[in-house]
């Protein structure tokens, strides 16, 4: 058996009809534009701005620790379109995503779930304007001032960074975001522009 | 900020697309993207494949979604890292896949590798298969196959490739990617006919 005449019409058939299989999300295309010209290895692009968040999502499913966390302040879902474009004055967020205390680790269906989770609110975001980026960070961290500054005791999994026009429509964004449902906390903070 | 710097048709794209030679579609935009890092050459060299990519992946993974655009993402940064050595003893795109297959590999566990292709070369000879066979049905066989049986199906089948061109990008010989080949239709037949291996 080592050729096309082993397989039946009807098995040849089924088989090369899979090769019209599912094409690949619109936004991949960026994402990996983006990941070159981050490496410099695509040239004429701005090399300072922030990893898209597809990229990290991705890169947290590649079998980092998912954060899982949420702050409770609402679970509305989907912030008006309206809300995710930012004006051209608007001041730049940082979502701060901790892990939700006590909370058991994650299998891998879980985990791919919760990256797709945030992945499609991130990206349906961007598709409505939004700059949102986003980062995971590893589990471990050096500590360094005084013990007196020493950290809460739910660990900083993530956050995303995002422009908005006022107070009112960062958090809205905020609120919408999918961490919010998994039990943990979050913080909106304003970036002091220096 | 907002960006929206997607060039959406690339001149070069539409320039060489004229030529009506796929490899050489392929060569003029490599040379174009080595020579300049010309970001329009590679989204015309992304168009080209990613698709081929991602659906491989994506079964590769067993319907990974993430997985899959995590490799596609790969698959090109070591492309186009490595584009310059590329000498075109094959096509672009079996040098692609070979990429992402080792991709795929690495990507996974030491002990999900070693099951990668178990012995089923004891299983019983399943009938060929002479009615229609649902879509749906295959996905989910495939699905079920040893990783490595359905790598061989979907790379010569689905996809087209020889043996010669499936071992250049997998490792092995010829008469290795044959063997394989013949132990992994036996597989999804069995699945196929409903027998459970």
């Amino acid at each position: 058996m080592n050729g096309d005449e082993d397989l039946t019409a009807e098995e040849r058939r089924a088989l090369s009809g899979l090769a019209s299989g599912p094409e690949p999300p619109p936004a991949l295309e960026e994402a990996v534009v983006s990941r070159l010209s981050e490496r410099g290895l695509i040239a004429g692009r701005a090399r300072s701005r922030p990893r898209p968040i597809l990229a990290w999502a991705l890169a947290a499913a590649a079998g980092i620790a998912l954060f899982a966390a949420g702050l409770a302040v609402g679970q509305r879902r989907g912030a008006p379109a309206a809300e995710a474009a930012p004006a051209v004055s608007a001041t730049r967020y940082v979502l701060l995503l901790y892990d939700a205390p006590g909370e058991p680790a994650l299998t891998e269906s879980q985990m791919t779930a919760r990256v797709s989770e945030y992945r499609d609110w991130a990206v349906g975001l961007r598709q409505r304007g939004s700059d949102i980026s986003g980062e995971k960070l590893a589990p471990k961290a050096l500590d360094l001032g005084s013990a007196a500054a020493a950290p809460g005791p739910e660990p900083l999994g993530g956050y995303f960074v995002f422009s908005a026009k006022d107070p009112e429509t960062a958090l809205a964004i905020a609120r919408s975001c999918p961490h919010l449902k998994h039990n943990g906390r979050a913080e909106l903070r304003p970036i002091e522009e220096t | 900020m907002v960006r929206r710097d997607r060039p959406d048709a690339p001149a070069l794209s539409a320039s060489v697309t004229l030529r009506g030679d796929a490899d050489e579609e392929d060569r003029l935009l490599v040379a174009r993207f080595i020579e300049s890092r010309d970001e329009a050459a590679f989204r015309a060299l992304y168009r080209r494949h990613a698709s081929f990519l991602y659906r491989f992946l994506l079964r590769l993974s067993v319907g990974d979604g993430t997985a899959a655009e995590e490799g596609v993402q790969e698959t090109w940064v070591r492309a186009a890292q490595g584009l310059a050595g590329f000498g075109w003893r094959s096509s672009l795109k079996t040098w692609l896949a070979g990429i992402a297959i080792r991709w795929w590999r690495e990507s996974r566990r030491t002990a999900a590798r070693d099951a990668e292709l178990p012995d089923e070369a004891s299983l019983p000879a399943a009938p060929v298969i002479r009615r229609e066979i649902d879509r749906v049905d295959l996905e989910r066989a495939l699905a079920e196959l040893p990783a490595g049986y359905r790598r061989a199906i979907l790379l010569h089948d689905v996809e087209g490739y020889t043996h010669e061109e499936v071992a250049e990008m997998t490792g092995i010989d010829v008469g290795t990617s044959k063997s394989q080949l013949s132990r992994a239709r036996n597989a999804l037949r069995t699945r196929l006919s409903g027998r459970k291996p």
